[in-house]
């Protein structure tokens, strides 16, 4: 499983580095930096799934199956 | 004619100076036409063969009876550009091959698309194909449908190119008449500006969108316009399957270098003319220049683009000009165009010019690019100006860092390698700079052409 941004619509809301912070960081502006290397879906499904339905532009995506 | 402040700047953070008003008053896209001279590295023009440059758009009767017909056997296409190794001549140097096999592999309609729409200000090689050699390209867009399986192709050019889109029209009218077993043409004019000519900028500019470079998980080779598969592909890139598709990979191999196969077109400015060479075989940058006129070696050339990269001039002018060579000196080939800093300009004073422009010429889309570039243009004009403190400096480096890989496409990447190659290849100056005592009276007006940006993105 990995979490990716699509930069279009990120707007520096933050809440996804709040829930998903071994993953997501925010830069200087308030943008969110996506590690997007894989991870277990048991180690870490649930916090992504969380970081992606919370942003409110829908920014982040979440693939499955890696 | 009136020109408020607001219409240069989609983004008001990033500064503004009257050099740049003024030269993009007086630059003129529909300038006269670059300089062809002989190829370079070898005495047989392969693109540019056939008659001189000054007898204008070579005709279809020319052109068929210089190279023959062309035979469209999709898999003998196939299997040539395989063979050839050509990668893309646009800037991003993808296998051809791959990208027509996945569009041909990919279910449903499949798409091609020429890039001429040659966003780069200073690069002139584009527009002299299709001006010059417009069958060259259309038998290679017709070679790429057969490769792919297409049966539609789109030639993209940016509004303003009058002489291109003329050449192209009269050739497609007379590939008409002459009942040509091509695929169905369609043109298409985009906006001016820089990151319109980006792939997936075109890709939706033609779904009916702004011509605004989109992030996508899938290549448009896989899901294009309206989903369909698109290869987008630039005109040179292009026009050299029209010339591989009769005479096969080995021949085309015979060009180039083993590590950058093929010849290449080349745009040397020296911010007050172009000249469009063919490099044919192996040739030092320093050969290429003086193929162009430039006698001995500049303070600094610019590689591959406003984007691109600056290397000191005595490195450059014995570089071999193939992509290993370049990369170790921090550079690539990009769209081939080589900028000429003339010694007495000042290397920063224009790099800040650059980066400004580039730092308008962003979509907008992407924080990082916005806010990111906004700091750059900032830190960069400071330096020039000598207000700049090496506390500054490292704060750019840093922000660089942060910045590239994040947006939707490379075109915040390209600006800060750009920025970066500055504080390497004009070092000292750096210091001089940062000791308030920047470089003066070394040019009121911008060397290389920024011009106005157009508004809107249709």
């Amino acid at each position: 499983m990995r979490i990716a941004i699509d930069p279009t619509r990120c707007h520096g809301h933050g809440i996804c580095a709040l829930f998903f912070s071994e993953r997501i960081d925010l830069d200087e502006w308030g943008f969110a930096i996506v590690d997007d290397q894989p991870f277990a879906a048991t180690e870490f499904g649930q916090r992504a799934r969380r970081a992606a339905a919370a942003c409110p532009r829908g920014a982040l995506f979440v693939e499955e199956g890696l | 004619m009136s020109l408020s402040l607001r219409s240069l700047a989609s983004n008001p953070s990033v500064p503004l100076d009257q050099g740049l008003i003024e030269r993009a008053l007086s630059y003129s896209p529909s300038a006269p036409p670059s300089t062809v001279v002989a190829p370079v590295g070898g005495t047989t023009a392969r693109l540019l063969a056939g008659p001189p440059g000054q007898s204008g758009a070579e005709s279809l009767e020319s052109h068929l009876g210089r190279l023959g017909h062309l035979q469209l056997d999709g898999g003998i296409i196939s299997a040539a550009i395989r063979d050839s190794g050509l990668t893309g001549r646009g800037g991003g140097s993808f296998p051809a091959a791959r990208k027509l096999h996945t569009a041909a592999t990919t279910g449903g309609r499949a798409l091609i698309v020429v890039n001429a729409s040659e966003s780069e200000p200073a690069s002139r090689k584009d527009g002299t194909l299709c001006r010059l050699r417009p069958h060259l390209v259309l038998d290679g867009a017709a070679a790429a449908a057969a490769a792919a399986g297409a049966d539609q192709a789109v030639v993209h050019l940016h509004r303003g190119a009058k002489a291109a889109r003329q050449a192209l029209e009269r050739a497609l009218a007379e590939r008409v008449n002459a009942s040509l077993p091509d695929p169905t043409w369609y043109l298409s004019e985009g906006p001016n500006r820089y990151v319109a000519g980006e792939a997936s900028a075109v890709v939706s500019f033609l779904e009916g969108g702004d011509a605004k470079p989109r992030f996508n998980r899938q290549p448009a080779a896989r899901l294009g316009v309206h989903g369909r598969p698109t290869a987008v592909n630039n005109a040179e890139t292009v026009a050299h399957l029209a010339l591989l598709a009769r005479f096969g990979a080995r021949w085309w191999r015979g060009a180039g270098t083993e590590d950058s196969p093929g010849s290449r077109l080349v745009t040397v400015t020296d911010g007050v003319s172009e000249v469009v060479l063919e490099v044919v075989g192996p040739a030092t940058i320093g050969v290429i220049l003086g193929a162009a006129g430039v006698g001995a070696p500049p303070a600094a050339v610019l590689i591959g683009g406003y984007a691109g990269t600056w290397v000191d001039g005595d490195l450059s002018w014995t570089t071999r000009f193939d992509q290993e060579a370049l990369r170790a000196t921090g550079a690539s080939i990009g769209c081939g165009l080589l900028g000429v800093l003339p010694h007495g300009r000042c290397g920063l004073q224009e790099s800040a010019r650059l980066v400004r422009y580039l730092a308008q010429e962003s979509a907008g889309q992407c924080g990082p690019c916005v806010l990111g570039l906004a700091e750059l243009a900032q830190t960069m004009t400071d330096l020039a100006r000598g207000h700049a403190r090496r506390s500054d400096l490292r704060t750019m480096r840093r922000r660089a860092a942060a910045i590239v890989g994040r947006g939707a496409c490379r075109h915040p990447d390209g600006v800060v390698a750009l920025g970066l190659s500055a504080l390497d290849a004009f070092d000292d100056d750096v210091a001089r700079h940062l000791a308030g005592r920047p470089c003066r009276g070394v040019g009121d007006q911008p060397l290389f052409p920024l011009p106005l940006t157009e508004p809107g993105w249709r």
